[in-house]
C-alpha cells in the first residue's frame, strides 16, 4: 500500500513566495535603516551636535528593537508548522 | 546476520550522510559571512555548527515529508535505503572534490530513487510525489531567493548609498551575525530532518516502527549531532566558491543574501517543503549580486553549479541503482550491506592515507 503522499498545495506554495518576499525584504530594510541611522548617530556624536545624535540614536533603537522583534516572530511564526 | 544488524549499518550509514551533509553545507550558512570578514572562519563554522544542532530539534515537518511519497512503502526495505544513502553521499563527496555547491536533500532523493527502481522498477517510484515536494521546490526556490535578495540588496543600497563606507561596512559586518545564525538555524530545521525522516523510513521499513508513529527521540538527537559535527569539520572548498568565486561580496550583499535565504527557508520548512539550502543560498548570492550589476556575477561558475544541481538527481540514483543492484546480488539481508560498506570505507582510507603520502590530507580544506 502506497504511503500518503505529504501534499504540497499551490495555496502554501504560494504563501511561501509571499512569505519570503515580504520578510526577507522587511528585514533587509529595517537593518539597513539601524546601519543608515547608527552611522548618523555616530557622525552626530563626532561633529559634538547633541541633539541629532539622541534623535539619530532614538531612531537606530526602534529600528533595532522592530528588526529584532521581526526576527523572533518570524522565527516562531515559521516554525509553527502546519 | 539478522535485520536489525542491517538495520544499525543503514543508521550508521544515514549519520555517515548527515555528516557529509552538514561538512558539504557548512558553505551555505557560513561562506558569505567568512568572505565579508564578518566572523573569523572557527568561529563562524563553531556557530554554525551550535545552530545546526538547536534548528534540528524546533520542527519536524520537513522529516514527515521526505519519510513519505517519494517512493512506494512496498519496495523500501533497509537495503533499498541503505543503497540510497550511498549513492548520497557518493555525489556529495564527488561534488564536495570538485567544490560545487550541490543539493544534498536531492542527492539523498536521487539515491532512493535509483535504489528504488532497481528494486521495484518504474512504478516502485511515486513520481507525483517528486514533482510535488522536490521539483516544483527545486525550481521556485532558487529564483525566489534570487528575487527577494536582489530587491532586498536595491533597497538596502539606497538606503544607505550617501553614507561613509566604513561604518556601513561594520554595521552589516554586526548584522551577518544575526542573519548567518539564523540561516545556520533554518539549515539545521530544514536539513537535519532529511535524515531524521531517512532514519526513520529505514526503522518502518525493518518493522520496529509504525508510519504512524513520532520520531524517535533518539532519532533527533543523533542526527543533530552528526549534522552539527559535519558543519564545524566544514568543505572548505565549497566556501570558497560560494563566497569568491560566485560574486566578490560586500557586506551588505552578504546580509542581504543570509536574510533572503533565511525568509525562504523558514517559510518553506512552515509548509513542510523539503527544501535545499545550497540552492537557496546560491540563488539569494546571485541575487545580491546582480541586483549591484549584471556582470559582477560570475555567470561561468553559476552555470558549472547549475549543471551539478540538474545531475545530481540522476547521478545519485545511477549510483544508489549500482548499490542496490550490488547488495542484492550478495545478499539484501544478509552480508550485501556489511560487504559494500566494507568495501568503500577501505576505498575511502586507501584515498586518505595516499593523500596523506603526497603530503596533502584529504580534509575539508583539502
Amino acid at each position: 500500500m502506497p504511503v500518503p503522499v505529504a501534499q504540497i498545495s499551490a495555496h502554501d506554495l504560494l504563501e511561501v513566495v509571499v512569505v519570503s518576499l515580504l520578510a526577507g525584504v522587511a528585514i533587509t530594510t529595517l537593518f539597513a535603516l539601524v546601519v543608515r541611522w547608527g552611522a548618523r548617530t555616530t557622525e552626530a556624536h563626532y561633529a559634538g551636535n547633541s541633539v541629532a545624535r539622541i534623535a539619530y540614536g532614538a531612531l537606530t533603537t526602534v529600528a533595532f528593537v522592530v528588526f529584532a522583534a521581526g526576527v523572533v516572530v518570524g522565527v516562531q511564526v515559521m516554525l509553527s508548522s502546519k | 546476520m539478522n535485520n536489525d544488524a542491517v538495520l544499525w549499518i543503514v543508521v550508521a550509514t544515514a549519520l555517515a550522510f548527515d555528516f557529509t551533509n552538514g561538512f558539504h553545507d557548512t558553505a551555505n550558512a557560513v561562506a558569505t559571512s567568512i568572505s565579508t570578514r564578518a566572523m573569523p572562519p572557527r568561529v563562524a563554522v563553531a556557530l554554525a555548527a551550535a545552530l545546526n544542532f538547536v534548528g534540528a530539534f524546533l520542527s519536524l515537518a520537513v522529516a514527515a515529508t521526505v519519510a513519505k511519497g517519494i517512493v512506494e512503502s512496498g519496495v523500501v526495505t533497509p537495503a533499498v535505503v541503505f543503497a540510497g544513502l550511498i549513492g548520497a553521499i557518493a555525489w556529495n563527496l564527488a561534488t564536495w572534490y570538485f567544490g560545487l555547491p550541490s543539493s544534498s536533500s536531492h542527492a539523498l532523493i536521487g539515491g532512493l530513487i535509483g535504489a528504488a527502481l532497481v528494486a521495484g522498477g518504474w512504478d516502485a517510484v511515486q513520481w507525483d510525489g517528486v514533482m510535488e515536494t522536490v521539483v516544483a521546490p527545486a525550481l521556485v526556490a532558487p529564483v525566489l531567493a534570487l528575487v527577494v535578495a536582489g530587491l532586498g540588496i536595491l533597497i538596502a543600497y539606497r538606503i544607505v548609498g550617501h553614507q561613509r563606507p566604513g561604518p556601513v561596512a561594520r554595521g552589516f559586518r554586526l548584522g551577518q551575525i544575526v542573519s548567518g545564525s539564523l540561516f545556520s538555524l533554518s539549515h539545521g530545521t530544514n536539513d537535519a530532518q532529511k535524515t531524521m525522516g531517512i532514519i526513520f523510513l529505514a526503522l518502518v521499513a525493518n518493522g520496529n516502527a509504525q508510519a504512524s508513529d513520532d520520531v524517535p527521540t533518539w532519532v533527533i538527537l543523533s542526527a543533530a549531532s552528526a549534522i552539527a559535527l559535519g558543519t564545524y569539520v566544514g568543505g572548505w572548498r565549497i566556501i570558497k566558491t560560494m563566497g569568491t568565486r560566485i560574486i566578490k561580496m560586500d557586506p551588505a550583499q552578504g546580509f542581504a543574501a543570509q536574510a533572503a535565504g533565511s525568509a525562504v527557508i523558514l517559510s518553506a520548512s512552515h509548509v513542510g517543503f523539503p527544501l535545499s539550502t545550497t540552492h537557496v543560498i546560491s540563488g539569494a548570492i546571485m541575487g545580491a549580486g546582480a541586483a549591484k550589476r549584471l556582470s559582477a556575477v560570475r555567470w561561468g561558475v553559476a552555470g558549472n553549479i547549475v549543471i551539478a544541481w540538474v545531475l545530481t538527481l540522476p547521478a545519485a540514483a545511477a549510483v544508489g541503482g549500482l548499490t542496490y543492484a550490488i547488495v542484492r546480488l550478495l545478499g539484501e539481508t544478509g552480508a550485501g550491506p556489511l560487504v559494500v560498506s566494507v568495501a568503500l570505507l577501505v576505498a575511502l582510507a586507501v584515498a586518505f592515507a595516499r593523500r596523506m603520502a603526497t603530503g596533502r590530507t584529504l580534509t575539508a580544506e583539502g
